[in-house]
């Protein structure tokens, strides 16, 4: 117990001197931002409307209006209608099967390679319709990252993992794709670890190391979302509280969705909690109100165990 | 009590002992695999060996002291039957290289592209919808695709591409991509979609298109299973017998500057010979202990060790991709050193074994890396160079990859689809058509089938108005008399009369009427001395004498015009034949008299028996095709032109112009009337024996032959195919042994199948039966279907639920009854599945046939001796016609018609595979 708290107290230093490193090196985001030559999700189009979120706020950077989700004839996601605030972290906990993954999956239309799927309602990204026939989906997706449940490197070596997405998206520099990738895996806490391997097989890696690789590819395009599925799932308690911390850390410059299925992870890491049942949206509320006062007693009965 | 124990105690030591007995007998029968093996290695390598050693003469009988190998290597002249024969092989590599070369350059982008639409592009239930349709062209014979490209491919090149002759390289390499596409595509398929789909996944989330996402991430990720597909299709064309030694023309050349690329694309017009082909051209025209056929052993063992080592580098190639995946390379090295370490259960001879085994695997590991070093390379920048950072174009590059993709597929279906929809349009034609009077006829004749009293009628009645076409012919028939001659010739045989037969030759070779005169004096002189009874030949004499004296027989021998070399006779002679018929021809109304004609080939006794067969000879008649010589003012000399005339123009001017006229004229009116068509369904043709050269008649014989050679393979190679299976899944540990076991097996699979053919020569045919026979036929095929019989028996014992087993054994059953009675009836459905489709297989192989069991023609095998006798099959005699007599090409639909017999065959037994294995996926799936 002693050794692991050390452990996390080493760690934890070791990250707050990468996040230092970090601020430094913001001429990178610049870098990327130039490089993005049609910012803007949508393609420009004549007769594009623009949503803004209703409710109002500034704040919100993903909205869902009535949003319905149907795999063939079955709904996966029923009539959910939320807001997700720019630069916190919201979680999405349920019981299995609840369509919260399905939910996640669908900001950035990933549930579009799944067939037979058909969607109703609005989700909104920056004041536009992700579900737009105009969307640009490439663009979309860069500007929306995504962790999944299960690591899944590319079987590359580390150094190409990572610069997999500038690379696709024109940055042929190699100085510039040094630095990004420096900055991206030291952002996701892996630099120390493989800065003397960057030629290895990423297959190589440790499940933890991979899925802290995964997230490092993710940022590594620069997006505003990250969306993570049950990031934790596969990887041991002590993997699990290192990506918990580096969320933690990486809050202040993206806003994360985070599906889990742990309920405690979902109290330690986020800011707002939605609570997802049989594809609705129970309730979604402040992390701190969900796990003391719940309003609804379905939610109650999940977190304390009753229930799911 | 104590008894009862005892007994028990008995009966557990018995358990015991079956269990052990079982387990001996398994193990050892999985050994004769082996010992297949290593016997085909071993004879084709005994029976090389005296080339192998033999020295090269100088011409006086002296050994010069250089081995043959040296020569092999050195020299491109194949001349084995020159004095002294020279066996430079390089010539045979080169065509083997050139064609497998170009084959894989149409089958590899095809291959790949089709294999990542199927995993990456069509929604995943089209995907299982089409995937066994692309397996599918795999089955079909290989023969078919050779008569394909002989019939229809080579004439096409020739009219269209100018090549002077059909049968070349860019030939045979089409069809070969064709063949090998199927087998890309499969192997391809499963790697691209094995890799699941978490990795596209994450690609596309950080916004990779489908282009990108299939370039940078899929192949990456399957490049072993694809490097797997493309060795395993280059060996499938390197292997190919039939159809290159059908298309590629079969004569040993090469570029003299073979390095140069100008000059190989030249060559690409020319034949070319392969291994495979000299092998099978070769080996009949050899005597059994010649320095040629051992030459040609030779050749069979290098394609062997070539298959070898391709299988092992596909082995290291998978297995390496593999094991990178699950990193448990690490796990591999512990075993073997495990293995090597312990001592008291291996004999340090093994050790010696496994080190041995351990330093090719890693010569071919590092071979393996040189292989998928470029592939890598190649997929990680090419594709981003030419994306720009534009959005623009990323899409527009997505969009003409996934068109490019798509076309690929097409391609594929369409490559299918040209092969097979003339063939069997062609083919259909046998059995379904327009039968003429002369078909009932000779079906009455030769089969005793159909109402006699109504066919002899009808058949007088289309006599009654061919008699007038017939009497037409007779009256110019002074134009070319050797009918008349040939009548006579008979005669004379019969009565014995020379002297007669002379005269009335001298009045039939007469060229003026003075001549005529007199040579029919001479006959008038003859008879009056020979004061006989009136010889037979005096009557024709007088006939004939009636005929030629009112004609201008000078004619005869001229020139129908002052350009061309035909005259006026054989111009005649044309159009009696395309009417009557001779040896060799087809013809419209067949001979005028047919009793006492039993004897003569149904060619010339029958007219067209099919009435598309009589229209298209009509037509001939009605326009002729002469070749004439024209001056072409750019090449500065004359070529030929070939040029279709009216016939009747040959005779324009002449005293028989009108005659002749009318003769076609009438023949055109009157032929529906002379020949009866009516529309028929030939079912029989599938029973019913053909006369010679396949021209009437159908393909009986041929489809039991096939039919008896598959079932018996299938008989001997079950049991032990079976028996290696259940071995390998539920008694083998992971032991050397196994290992080799099944590096065997899949050597087995991909020897190519003329080398079977060797080994059945070299050991069946000459130590077992002596000549070529139904046995020895299908203990070659055995051989040859036994690693897909051990493989899918494998896949379906393997699919049987562990469960199934343990409730088995649970319940107090041995190994060996669990086997019989839980495990076997479970997996009866997968066993077979590998029985169809090891039947399809050896229905139809050729090559292995070609000197060990099939005749070109003969009638149904039957008798005691059954199995001792060779027996025609329908695979090979569907090369025989393609290649051989003219006869056969008289009648495309019936060479057709065999060849679609052929490929409907195994297609049934294949779509029964895929239809049994569809229903097991369904069970298996609780449905």
């Amino acid at each position: 117990m002693l050794q692991k708290l050390q452990m996390n107290n080493i760690i934890t230093k070791k990250f707050q001197q990468e996040l230092g490193r970090i601020q430094c090196s913001n001429n990178m985001t610049k870098m990327i931002h130039d490089n993005k030559n049609s910012s803007d999700v949508r393609q420009d189009h004549p007769f594009s409307e623009t949503f803004p979120c209703p409710q109002q706020s500034r704040k919100s950077i993903i909205c869902a209006e009535n949003f319905s989700l149907w795999y063939g004839g079955k709904q996966a996601v029923n009539n959910i209608s939320m807001e997700i605030e720019t630069g916190k972290v919201t979680a999405i906990i349920g019981p299995s099967g609840c369509g919260k993954s399905s939910f996640l999956r669908c900001i950035n239309r990933m549930n579009d390679l799944i067939p037979n799927t058909r969607v109703s309602g609005r989700l909104i990204f920056e004041e536009q319709n992700v579900y737009d026939k105009r969307i640009d989906l490439v663009s979309l997706r860069r500007r929306i990252g995504m962790v999944f449940q299960r690591p899944n490197p590319f079987p590359k070596t580390i150094f190409d993992n990572v610069a997999y997405g500038p690379r696709l998206h024109g940055i042929r520099n190699k100085t510039q794709l040094n630095e990004i990738v420096e900055t991206c895996l030291k952002s996701a806490a892996l630099w120390e670890e493989v800065k003397e391997s960057l030629s290895r097989s990423a297959l190589a890696l440790s499940g933890g190391q991979q899925q802290r690789l995964c997230i490092a590819r993710a940022l590594a395009t620069q997006p505003d979302v990250l969306l993570m599925d049950e990031p934790c799932s596969a990887l041991d308690p002590i993997a699990t509280g290192k990506i918990e911390e580096l969320i933690v850390a990486l809050k202040e410059k993206y806003t994360i969705v985070i599906v889990t299925h742990n309920m405690q992870q979902a109290a330690r890491i986020s800011d707002q909690t939605a609570f997802f049942c049989l594809g609705e949206l129970i309730e979604f509320a402040e992390t701190n109100k969900i796990f003391t006062v719940p309003s609804n007693p379905q939610t109650e009965a999940y977190i304390t165990g009753r229930f799911g | 009590m104590r008894g009862y124990f005892m007994r028990n105690q008995f009966r557990y030591k018995l358990k015991q002992i079956k269990n052990f007995i079982a387990f001996q007998l398994f193990a050892r029968l999985a050994n004769v695999v082996m010992l297949i093996v290593l016997a085909v290695f071993g004879f084709i390598f005994y029976r090389s060996l005296p080339f192998l050693t033999h020295k090269i003469g100088d011409g006086d009988g002296n050994t010069v002291g250089f081995s043959q190998i040296i020569e092999v290597f050195t020299s491109g002249h194949w001349f084995p039957n020159a004095d002294p024969p020279v066996f430079g092989m390089l010539s045979l590599f080169y065509g083997s290289f050139i064609v497998t070369a170009m084959a894989m350059l149409f089958a590899v982008p095809i291959g790949i592209l089709s294999s990542v639409v199927l995993s990456d592009i069509v929604p995943f239930r089209v995907r299982q919808t089409l995937k066994p349709f692309i397996e599918l062209p795999a089955a079909i014979p290989s023969v078919a695709f050779g008569f394909f490209a002989i019939k229809i491919v080579a004439p096409f090149l020739q009219d269209y591409f100018g090549f002077t002759s059909g049968t070349n390289v860019l030939n045979a390499s089409i069809i070969l991509a064709i063949m090998a596409i199927p087998t890309i595509v499969s192997v391809a398929e499963d790697a691209t979609s094995g890799i699941g789909r978490e990795i596209r996944e994450a690609s596309y989330a950080l916004g990779a298109t489908r282009a990108e996402t299939i370039i940078h991430v899929v192949f990456p990720a399957a490049r072993s299973g694809i490097a797997a597909a493309v060795i395993l299709g280059t060996m499938r064309a390197v292997g190919e017998t039939m159809v290159v030694w059908m298309a590629a023309g079969n004569a040993a050349n090469m570029p003299e500057a073979w390095y140069r690329i100008d000059q190989v694309i030249i060559g690409l017009g020319d034949a070319v010979r392969t291994m495979t082909a000299t092998i099978a051209g070769d080996i009949g025209e050899t005597p059994a202990d010649s320095l040629h056929r051992s030459a040609l052993f030779a050749v069979g063992l290098i394609l062997l060790l070539f298959t070898f080592a391709m299988n092992l580098l596909t082995e290291m190639i998978v297995n390496r991709g593999k094991l990178k995946s699950d990193q448990k390379i690490n796990n591999t090295k512990n075993a073997d050193q495990n293995y090597v370490g312990n001592k008291n259960y291996r004999s340090l001879i093994i050790c010696a074994v496994t080190k041995t085994f351990r330093f090719f695997v890693n010569i071919f590991l590092i071979i393996s890396r040189v292989i998928i070093f470029p592939l890598q390379k190649i997929t990680r920048f090419v594709p981003i160079g030419i994306i720009s950072y534009s959005r623009f174009m990323r899409s527009l590059f997505d969009f003409g990859f996934t068109l490019v993709s798509l076309a690929s597929i097409l391609i594929l279906f369409g490559g299918v689809g040209i092969v097979m929809i003339p063939i069997f349009r062609a083919g259909a034609e046998a059995v379904c058509f327009q039968e003429t009077v002369e078909h009932r006829l000779f079906i009455l004749e030769k089969f005793q089938r159909g109402d006699r009293n109504a066919i002899k009628q009808e058949f007088r009645e289309c006599s009654e108005s061919r008699k007038a076409i017939y009497d037409k012919l007779k009256k110019t028939s002074w134009l070319a008399p050797d009918d008349w001659i040939a009548k006579a010739a008979k005669i004379s045989r019969e009565t014995n009369n020379r002297k007669l037969n002379r005269a009335f030759q001298g009045l039939c070779n007469a060229v003026s009427s003075e001549q005529l005169n007199i040579a029919y004096e001479k006959i008038k002189e003859i008879q009056q001395a020979d004061k006989d009874a009136i010889n037979p030949i005096i009557l024709l004499a007088d006939e004939y004498y009636l005929i030629a004296s009112h004609a201008d027989l000078s004619m005869r021998d001229k020139l129908i015009s002052s350009d061309s070399d035909l005259t006026y006779s054989a111009a005649f002679k044309q159009i009696r034949t395309l009417i009557t018929g001779v040896e060799g021809t087809g013809c419209i109304l067949g001979m005028e008299n047919r009793e006492g004609n039993a004897h003569l080939p149904s060619e010339v006794r029958y007219g067209a028996v099919h009435w598309s067969t009589a229209q298209k000879i009509l037509d001939q008649l009605k326009h002729a095709t002469i070749w004439k010589p024209r001056f072409d003012d750019k090449l500065n000399s004359s070529i030929n032109e070939k040029v279709i005339v009216d016939r009747v123009s040959f005779f324009e001017g002449t005293e028989v112009a009108a005659d002749v006229g009318a003769l076609i004229d009438e023949l055109d009116r009157g032929m529906d009337k002379m020949l009866h068509p009516r529309w028929t369904f030939y079912g029989f043709y599938f029973f019913d024996s053909a006369s010679a050269g396949h021209y009437l008649g159908g393909v009986g014989p041929e489809l039991l032959g096939t039919t008896l050679i598959s079932l018996l393979s299938i008989l001997i190679s079950l049991p032990l195919g079976l028996l290696t299976a259940a071995y390998l899944v539920e008694a083998a540990k992971d032991t050397l042994i196994t290992r080799l076991m099944r590096l065997c097996i899949n050597t087995l699979a991909g020897v190519p199948s003329i080398v079977f053919g060797l080994f059945g020569l070299a050991v069946i045919v000459e130590f077992i039966t002596g000549k070529p026979s139904l046995l020895a036929g299908s203990i070659t095929l055995a051989i040859l279907i036994l690693p897909v019989v051990i493989r899918t028996s494998e896949e379906a014992i393997r699919a049987v639920p562990q469960a199934y087993r343990e409730a088995a054994i649970g319940l107090g059953a041995g190994s060996a009854r669990t086997f019989i009675t839980v495990t076997f009836p479970a997996a009866l459905p997968g066993i077979l599945t590998g029985v169809i489709l090891g039947i399809s297989r050896a229905a139809g192989e050729t090559a292995p046939l070609l000197f060990t069991c099939a005749v070109a023609s003969g009638g149904f095998v039957a008798g005691s001796n059954l199995l001792f006798q060779p027996t025609p099959v329908l695979s090979y005699t569907a090369y025989d016609m393609a290649v051989g007599d003219r006869i056969a090409a008289m009648v495309p639909y019936n060479q057709f018609g065999l060849v679609a017999t052929l490929i409907l065959f195994v297609l049934i037994f294949n779509i029964a595979a895929i239809i049994v294995r569809a229903k097991i996926t369904t069970k298996l799936r609780g449905a």
